[in-house]
């Protein structure tokens, strides 16, 4: 397969679900280098079951997710954990191992995947908890922590390996408005910095707005994609009169 | 099935550097090994002292007292020793294996090992099935002995037989092989144990309820295949005449 440089991930006629229930099928999209990319769609519709199927914990029943021009889809276990190493994931509760403290967190990977010193390891894992503004929590346990800080540290351990690639899973989720708001100050600073490419599962509208660049809106009723363009586009000239309503929260915010 | 085809797939990151994480295993070797001694000392002892209790009350009719030694010896060795200490390491380790690998599901934390390319079975699984494969031989050469020593304190108090005579038979019947072949035992039921426990937990549903019934799973599980393969080793060592 050639090489595409500007689609860090493809989607191909993917279809997802468990077993036989399809929750989605039909998906094809692509994300481009470098743009912070919106799953977004009503509650139950689906959004992490397509995230969890682009990262590879779930298998896909139908169809194709290509990941830097590989196929995440056709690759043996092998593969696939070499795959999964070149992006990051941020989970909703940070998904920290409760055994080790925020700073053996970080270390982990680097301990696991690179022959680094253990210098070099702290060294790394400072810069990495100084970037999400934890530099200071190094030693706590991962129960010491609020949520807000748990998701931070959270992407520190998934931002160790220096991924081209994050995935972030409903970032919002549990936060006040000012800590979800730094967090969204902080996920456009790594695109900004870092030029890394960012999928998003939110329906955090301020989100949207503010950070994403564009979205895929996933259709619960047609089990499809109802659209894909800039959360602006979509909430002014969308086709679909639930995606205006969505992006409106019904008309009550102003158009 | 194929949870035990992962674990074995696993085993050659054994002999790979960072293969068994050390801090893990010793963790382990701590809540398996060395915190459940006392109990596994003190539940033995009793179990020989019951077995004392009911061969006196039938060798007594025979005027045979002195056989409580090779009763109480021959059952702990070959049977209440590796079979309680494993009844022990099901209610303390597997249970917790499955508590902890299901808290650990319901918190994403497996699913963060996966995408961070890590096998989570070898990771997870390998530490415990270490240690417990170190502890249970171990555990099991303790309790062995606090039986023993059950048997003869019903022998020497209820009996009246002399401390030095009963001692004397005890070591007269009872020998090596026998032990080893009741360690061996052990062997496998450590490996039921962790398999069952850690089944369970990674089948755990993502939710509180549902590590509560994957640990119930694990040890119903676990005590069901350790007492059926505990039937199928004593046939099979009866078979060379022991």
């Amino acid at each position: 397969m050639e090489k595409n440089t500007d689609n860090m991930i493809e989607v191909r006629d993917l279809t997802i679900g468990y077993g036989e229930r399809i929750i989605m099928q039909h998906l094809n999209f692509e994300v481009k280098r470098g743009e912070i990319f919106g799953l977004l769609g009503g509650s139950g519709c689906g959004k992490s079951t397509l995230m969890k199927n682009l990262i590879g914990l779930y298998t896909p029943l139908a169809g194709d997710v290509i990941l830097n021009g590989e196929s995440l889809t056709a690759a043996d276990p092998e593969e696939k954990r070499r795959l999964m190493r070149t992006f990051g994931v941020t989970y909703q509760g940070g998904a920290l191992f409760g055994s080790m403290t925020v700073a053996e967190n970080v270390a982990l990977p680097l301990q696991e995947f690179t022959d680094y010193s253990k210098k070099k390891i702290a060294e790394i894992v400072r810069e990495k908890l100084k970037l999400v503004d934890l530099a200071d929590f190094g030693n706590f346990m991962p129960a010491e922590l609020s949520g807000g800080m748990k998701k931070r540290a959270g992407l520190a351990r998934a931002l160790a390996l220096e991924p081209e690639l994050l995935f972030f899973d409903e970032p919002s989720a549990g936060l006040d408005p000012l800590a979800s708001a730094s967090l969204d100050r902080l996920i456009k600073s790594l695109r900004d910095q870092f030029h890394s490419t960012i999928v998003i599962v939110t329906h955090e509208l301020d989100s949207i707005f503010s950070i994403v660049d564009r979205v895929i809106m996933l259709d619960k009723q047609t089990k499809t994609t109802a659209e894909i363009g800039t959360p602006l586009q979509l909430r002014d000239h969308a086709e679909t009169p639930w995606v205006r309503q969505f992006l409106n929260r019904d008309g009550l915010k102003g158009a | 099935m194929e949870f035990i085809g992962a674990v074995a797939a696993a085993l050659p990151l054994l002999f790979r550097r960072k293969g068994l994480r050390k801090r893990e295993f010793y963790y382990y070797l701590d809540l398996c090994g060395v915190q459940s001694l006392p109990i596994t000392l003190l539940i033995s002892f009793l179990m020989g002292c019951v077995l004392g209790i009911q061969s006196a009350l039938q060798l007594t009719k025979f005027g045979a007292e002195i056989f409580t030694a090779d009763l109480v010896g021959f059952a702990v060795l070959k049977e209440f020793g590796p079979l309680m200490v494993a009844i022990i390491l099901t209610g303390r380790a597997g249970s917790a294996f499955a508590a902890e690998l299901g808290t650990m599901k319901v918190n994403e934390e497996i699913s963060a090992l996966e995408t961070m390319g890590i096998r989570p079975v070898g990771y997870l699984v390998l530490p415990k099935l270490v240690a417990m494969l170190i502890a249970m031989p171990l555990l099991t050469v303790f309790g062995d002995i606090a039986g023993i020593f059950g048997g003869m304190a019903i022998g020497v108090t209820v009996m009246k037989l002399p401390v030095a005579a009963y001692w004397a038979r005890t070591i007269s019947v009872l020998d090596s092989t026998t032990m080893l072949l009741g360690v061996l035992k052990g062997v496998f039921f450590a490996i039921l144990i962790t398999v069952a426990g850690c089944y369970y937990g990674f089948r755990s549903t993502s939710d509180a309820q549902g590590v509560g019934r994957s640990a119930t799973q694990a040890v119903v599980t676990s005590i069901f295949y350790v007492i059926v393969a505990d039937a199928l080793l004593t046939v099979l060592y009866s078979f060379i005449g022991y």
